[in-house]
């Protein structure tokens, strides 16, 4: 409902800190509307924040040492997320219920996890010890489902809808990587570092340790199982060959970034991949490198990196370096802007998916820093019918400027057809998915006070009466029907 | 600031009244408004696809609304009503004798009492799953009621006069309160800290909405203005001038329509206007007459059950009008309170209103349209059945 007052001239980059939100995260996440931040902490935690209030929705113990990595599973609006931990472990997480619905034991330490951006079943893991590999999860309930929406729904009656509810769902027996064998889908063994998928989710790419990168094209599941799902694509070689730490891609997929352990980020154009669509190995053709990035001064190695949501900017952020980031346009990979916060350094970043506001977390402490935009007030949009103009204009004085217009109600009156129930299209800022589903944790602790649950009669009411009145046909035909289903 | 303090006035008269009496309390200064939200809390984004689309030229059934219940209990003024949420078969009524009652809409029975205010009631608002309720009373504090226990569940205490409007976010998790000290403040439900407070009129807040999907607050006061907030920045982005220039109007409730495109505003000048609020220069499709209101603040609302759309107002002759919502003619008035109806409110799903009134009347009053209400009734019957 905001896109119609927003002003449009506000898009563009984050340039102040507006708040500090006090964790100990290790990673993060924004839910596709941006109204969840999801966090995996030092502890082993997993966070849900409630954004708009910058509060702590819900804290879940997942994993024994630090998560190191976390991925929204599809649909991504935070209903579940998958987490990895140093410890070993892949655990998806059923965040309304609190629920572990899948737990996998790999026993070396887990880098990253990024879960499909359009297919809930496949999730690629990046392991010290395996590589990069691309996990098929089977069997997880169905995500959204109404009746989970309802738990909280039952205030005058006795309310134990979501303890019972808990109750019933199982839990998780740990799945060794040995047991989950015909499920696992190789990207490639040891050399392989970093793996991404494409946002359309067709397309996988491996970084490898000699600075080649795989393409790998993921076919439909239901065409076979196995390695037979992923096909090798083509290879193409990085400038100056280093080994691949991240690659990135930007979220409409028309470019992507290959951080290398040379200290430079290199922006591709993602040709390649749209031009290999017709199932036509195109291996020849190399992607285009757009930019690159290095830092000048102090040659050192950049760490993390994000897109803004237009794909407009691309976040950088060096390594031991002071709480710093560097805000580059895709356009000409320059350097747009520089924000430099407080002490730490930093150690992640995250662009909100439709906000000029970036989440930044400090390195040493894992607290969250969140950038917007100056916080200026708007004062003309205290005065009706005053404008924002983006340069000064000339005032032209009318003759009649001052005089006292008695009906101006007249001039503002449009009468027409009054449509009070379809919501328009793009009436918000951010574009609903259909595919995504609305989701937000709702505000759970209740006081507790289990004595007065049993009695819930209203017998605290005397003095109160009522008088039926106007008992006419349609409401006895009603009465009986009732009785007749009693 | 005249027009600030003779409204002060009135309510301060008012609030004389209820001092001669024995009653200790301050109290119900508090007479008005509503709206209530048909959206309702989460489906904010299924709401497009629940709604049935009507052309204009539906059949020209006239709402056919009588009376079924008439609900006692209260000892004061009846300030506000409001069905619950998405099934609506509870009434929450607030009164100035600082309780807040539940009803059961659907057989009009008393459910519970709701003590712990201090002071007169002026509003109360249901979260989107009924779990919890938020009222804004004279005691300068508004509390978040347990609706399944009856307790309070927090206080907000910021204010520095009268809370006067109140309203949950679409996910509950936010608090919009607006008061006699001319702030609008958004409250964390789960700290019950005060996150924001903002400067938000020159006058008394009459009334705070959210847009249903929460990403717009809307707040209007007896200034004569409605503004509008982006919530995603926190900033004013709109300032509606309801009063038209006259000088003398203040704003007196105002609610978003169920799509959240429009805002219902009404002016103690007898008059409630449909404005679409998103164009820099905001104007208004439809302009509601006929009623009496210049005195108080007479909640304001829309009736959705129904395949036509009405507009629904309290009015000080004691009566309930409904207005056609397209063609703006008076379709149905109600007569039955013996005091001024300050308080409507609209069944979310059902042909059903509900109404109260003040000092001389005492009553919330249920209204049932049982030629509109053939499929419905069946599956409230079905819904109450099974709890009983």
């Amino acid at each position: 409902m905001n896109r119609t007052v927003l002003n449009s001239f506000e898009q563009g980059v984050p340039l102040t800190i507006d708040d500090y939100l006090e964790t100990a995260a290790e990673c993060l996440a924004f839910s596709r509307y941006g109204n969840l931040l999801v966090l995996g902490t030092k502890h082993g935690a997993l966070e849900m924040w409630d954004f708009n209030t910058r509060s702590r929705d819900c804290v879940i113990a997942a994993h024994n040492k630090k998560v190191s990595a976390l991925s929204l599973r599809f649909p991504p609006n935070g209903e579940y997320v998958y987490t990895a931990s140093i410890d070993g472990e892949l655990k998806l997480w059923h965040t309304l219920t609190q629920r572990n619905v899948l737990h996998v034991a790999f026993h070396t330490p887990i880098l990253a996890c990024e879960a499909h951006p359009r297919n809930p079943d496949f999730v690629l893991v990046c392991t010290t010890k395996h590589g990069a590999l691309l996990l098929r999860i089977t069997g997880v309930p169905e995500a959204a489902s109404p009746a989970a929406r309802t738990l909280h729904r039952a205030p005058l009656e006795n309310g134990n809808g979501l303890a019972v509810q808990q109750e019933q769902m199982h839990q998780p027996s740990v799945q060794s990587l040995e047991e989950m064998e015909h499920q696992i889908l190789l990207v490639d063994a040891q050399s392989c570092t970093c793996a991404t998928f494409s946002p359309d989710g067709r397309y996988v790419l491996a970084g490898r340790t000699d600075g080649m990168v795989s393409v790998f094209k993921l076919g439909e599941p239901t065409q076979g199982a196995g390695a037979q799902i992923l096909k090798h694509e083509a290879n193409f070689e990085v400038p100056g060959r280093a080994s691949i730490k991240s690659i990135l891609f930007e979220p409409e997929g028309r470019m992507f970034v290959i951080n290398s352990l040379d200290r430079t980020v290199r922006l591709f154009s993602s040709q390649m991949i749209n031009a290999s669509t017709m199932d036509q190995v195109v291996s020849s053709l190399e992607p285009y490198l757009l930019f690159t990035m290095v830092d000048l001064v102090n040659r050192k190695q950049y760490m993390h990196m994000t897109f803004s949501p237009d794909g407009d900017y691309l976040v950088l952020t060096l390594k031991e370096e002071s709480n710093k980031l560097n805000i580059h346009r895709t356009s000409d990979g320059l350097v747009e802007k520089v924000l430099e916060g407080p002490g730490e350094m930093v150690g992640g970043v995250a662009w909100h998916p439709f906000r000029a506001l970036i989440a930044s977390l400090g390195g040493n402490f894992g607290g969250v820093y969140v950038w917007t935009q100056s916080s200026e007030e708007h004062w003309y949009a205290f005065a009706p019918e005053f404008r924002d103009v983006q340069e000064n204009v000339l005032l032209s004085e009318t003759e009649s400027e001052w005089d006292w217009i008695v009906e101006k109600a007249v001039k503002r009156e449009r009468d027409g057809h009054a449509e009070i129930m379809e919501i328009e299209p793009n009436s918000t800022l951010y574009d609903l998915d259909p595919s995504c589903p609305y989701f937000f944790l709702p505000v759970t602790e209740a006081p507790a006070s289990d004595e007065y649950r049993h009695e819930n009669k209203p017998d605290n009411v005397e003095g109160m009466h009522v008088r039926d009145e106007a008992p006419d046909l349609r409401d006895r035909r009603w009465r009986d029907d009732k009785r007749n289903e009693s | 600031m005249e027009l600030d303090s003779s409204k002060r006035r009135r309510v301060h008269e008012h609030e004389l009244r209820h001092e001669q009496e024995p009653t200790p309390a301050p109290a119900g200064s508090s007479q008005e408004k509503n709206h209530a939200w048909h959206g309702g809390g989460r489906s904010m984004h299924g709401l497009a696809s629940s709604s049935h689309e009507n052309p204009p030229v539906a059949a020209p059934v006239k709402p056919n609304y009588v009376l079924k219940y008439t609900l006692l209990g209260h000892e004061k003024s009846v300030t506000c009503v409001k069905f619950s949420q998405e099934h609506g078969d509870c009434l929450a009524s607030s009164s100035s004798d600082s309780l807040i009652r539940l009803w059961d809409a659907d057989r009009g029975r008393p459910l519970k009492a709701m003590a712990g205010h201090k002071s007169g009631v002026s509003e109360v608002a249901w979260s989107y799953d009924n779990a919890m309720l938020v009222s804004a009373s004279d005691d300068h504090t508004c509390k978040i009621w347990d609706v399944e226990t009856g307790q309070v569940r927090c206080d907000l205490v910021g204010h520095a006069h009268w809370a006067f409007c109140c309203s949950f976010n679409p996910e509950g998790k936010l608090v919009a309160s607006g008061s006699y000290d001319e702030t609008v403040r958004l409250w964390d439900v789960r700290t019950s800290r005060c996150v924001r407070a903002l400067k938000a009129h020159s006058d008394p807040v009459s009334s705070v909405s959210f847009s249903c999907d929460g990403t717009v607050l809307a707040s209007s006061s007896f200034d004569g203005l409605c503004r509008v907030w982006d919530l995603t920045i926190g900033k004013c982005m709109q300032t509606l001038d309801v009063k038209c220039g006259n000088s003398e109007v203040p704003a007196s409730c105002m609610s978003f329509s169920p799509n959240s495109k429009f805002l219902l505003v009404s002016t103690l000048n007898g008059t409630i206007r449909l404005w679409d609020y998103s164009s820099s220069k905001p104007f208004f499709v439809k302009e509601y007459k006929g009623h009496e209101n210049g005195r108080y603040c007479t909640f304001s609302t829309f009736v959705v059950a129904s395949a036509r759309k009405y507009v629904l107002s309290g009015s000080e002759d004691g009566k309930v009008y409904l207005w056609d919502l397209q063609s703006k003619e008076v379709v149905q008035i109600l007569p039955g309170h013996v005091d001024v109806v300050v308080t409507v409110a609209a069944h979310p799903c059902l042909p059903r209103i509900a109404s109260g009134a003040l000092e001389k009347d005492k009553t919330v009053k249920i209204w049932w349209d049982p030629s509109g209400s053939d499929m419905e009734s069946n599956t409230v019957t079905l819904s109450s059945s099974a709890r009983s």
